[in-house]
């Protein structure tokens, strides 16, 4: 079978695919014939390694098959192992930086904050105005149940602004440092001279050149995709960090917003009931705040159940066989 | 050997190698080979699941000769799944063993 034969088959029998998947998989086997044929096997050989294609071919799409759940699935496990992937990244970047870049990110996050403070007054403002307005009305109970949900959707805005800007800072000024390329080596180069006199130094110091050299990209100067830095050094404690910090976030999710969830989806049913039952034995406007209870409840169920999937969902899913 | 044998300790094999050092596709899949007999075809699927389950990630690097190369680097949750994978072999393959012996 030539390979052009092969890849034709190989390509049919993954047509289910999209596109871009299957060419992925298809330039992986290409370049693994070409290595095949550098190390002096023929072609045919290299193709008859791979055996029968059928076989293969169930077998890519077996995988696909788990990946296709496990990507449907999106489970607490999911997002804890993006969160903890991200982190990790986050810190190896923060111990390759150097000094100035320290401090310059250390200058620019005081401003982020202080923007997220600004961006929070015209929230608290709205806020206030609506729970002063809602006293005056002088609801009784009701009013300061609403006064305090008003307060409560508030400042869960805030942190969501908050965190959101937090995270494309970390995105954006982070992770995304296009250091220059010269620098770096006039930067080497003096360091193994001043170091001549001591051979082993020099060589530790070329090395860490090459090191340097190597995430950058020849041609452009770019940075290529990021790889392991100095952030090794701090990495037997950071796997430790790293194990307590996703434990810390299931309690965290778990006590923090799965229990209040609960809470206020039960205090807002009883809201709704009390308040029918105000309607229908006073006969008086509540209407209004008979609808908002019910919509709020609605909501808070909704929102409690698709919490409760997340924490709980996806803990059923053990991994599958190969 | 069995196929089934190998199948199984195929992920913690793939994972370990990865753990040392980011190695490129065909790098990886000698490497494996060498330890098991293994039809090489079968490992870049398993590759691109644990790609997409965030143990490993893969990014371009330009080599001298001929063109970019796709490395896999294990991520911190790799290192997590890793280190379980291998508890459970260690444990595994001790409770057979001793069967195994007092068997015989």
């Amino acid at each position: 079978m030539t390979r052009e034969e092969f890849f034709a088959k190989l390509d049919a029998r993954l047509s289910i695919l999209n596109e871009k998947e299957r060419k992925d998989i298809i330039d992986e086997y290409q370049s693994h014939i070409d290595f095949k044929i550098q190390d002096g096997k023929t072609e045919a050989q290299a193709i008859a390694d791979f055996g029968d294609i059928d076989a293969l071919a169930a077998e890519i799409l077996e995988a696909y098959h788990i990946d296709n759940n496990a990507t449907k699935n999106k489970s607490l496990e999911y997002y804890i192992k993006s969160c903890v992937n991200f982190i990790n990244e986050v810190t190896e970047r923060i111990l390759s930086l150097s000094l100035s870049d320290i401090a310059r990110i250390i200058v620019e996050f005081i401003i982020v904050i202080f923007a997220i403070w600004l961006i929070s007054l015209p929230v608290d403002m709205i806020n206030n105005t609506i729970r002063s307005a809602l006293w005056g009305f002088s609801l009784g109970g009701l009013g300061d149940l609403l006064a305090g949900i008003v307060n409560l959707f508030s400042e869960l805005i805030n942190i969501a602004i908050a965190f959101l800007i937090i995270y494309s800072f970390i995105k954006t000024r982070v992770m995304t440092k296009t250091p220059v390329m010269p620098k770096y080596a006039v930067k080497n180069n003096t360091k193994s001279e001043t170091s001549a006199g001591n051979t082993a130094n020099a060589h530790t110091e070329t090395e860490s050149f090459s090191y340097e050299q190597a995430n950058f990209d020849v041609h452009t100067g770019k940075p290529l995709k990021h790889r392991k830095t100095l952030g090794e050094v701090g990495k037997s404690s950071s796997d430790f960090i790293i194990k307590m910090l996703v434990a810390i976030l299931k309690v965290f999710l778990f006590v923090c917003i799965w229990l209040p969830g609960i809470a206020a989806t039960i205090g807002l049913v009883i809201a709704t009931f009390i308040s029918i039952i105000l309607l229908i034995s006073q006969g008086i406007g509540l209407w209004g705040i008979c609808l908002i209870c019910a919509g709020c409840s609605i909501v808070s169920i909704g929102v409690t159940v698709w919490i409760t999937e997340i924490i709980f969902g996806g803990k059923k899913k053990k991994y599958e066989e190969i | 050997m069995n196929p089934q044998f190998k199948k199984g300790v195929l992920e913690l094999i793939v994972l370990l190698v990865i753990s040392k050092e980011d190695k490129y596709g065909y790098q990886l899949v000698s490497e494996v080979g060498r330890i098991v007999d293994v039809n090489e075809g079968t490992i870049y699927p398993l590759l691109k699941r644990l790609t997409n389950e965030k143990y490993c990630e893969t990014y371009l690097e330009q080599s001298a000769e001929g063109p970019a190369r796709k490395y896999y680097k294990i991520t911190m949750a790799g290192k997590i799944y890793l280190e379980i994978l291998t508890k459970e072999w260690l444990q595994f393959s001790q409770t057979v063993n001793d069967f195994i012996k007092e068997m015989q």
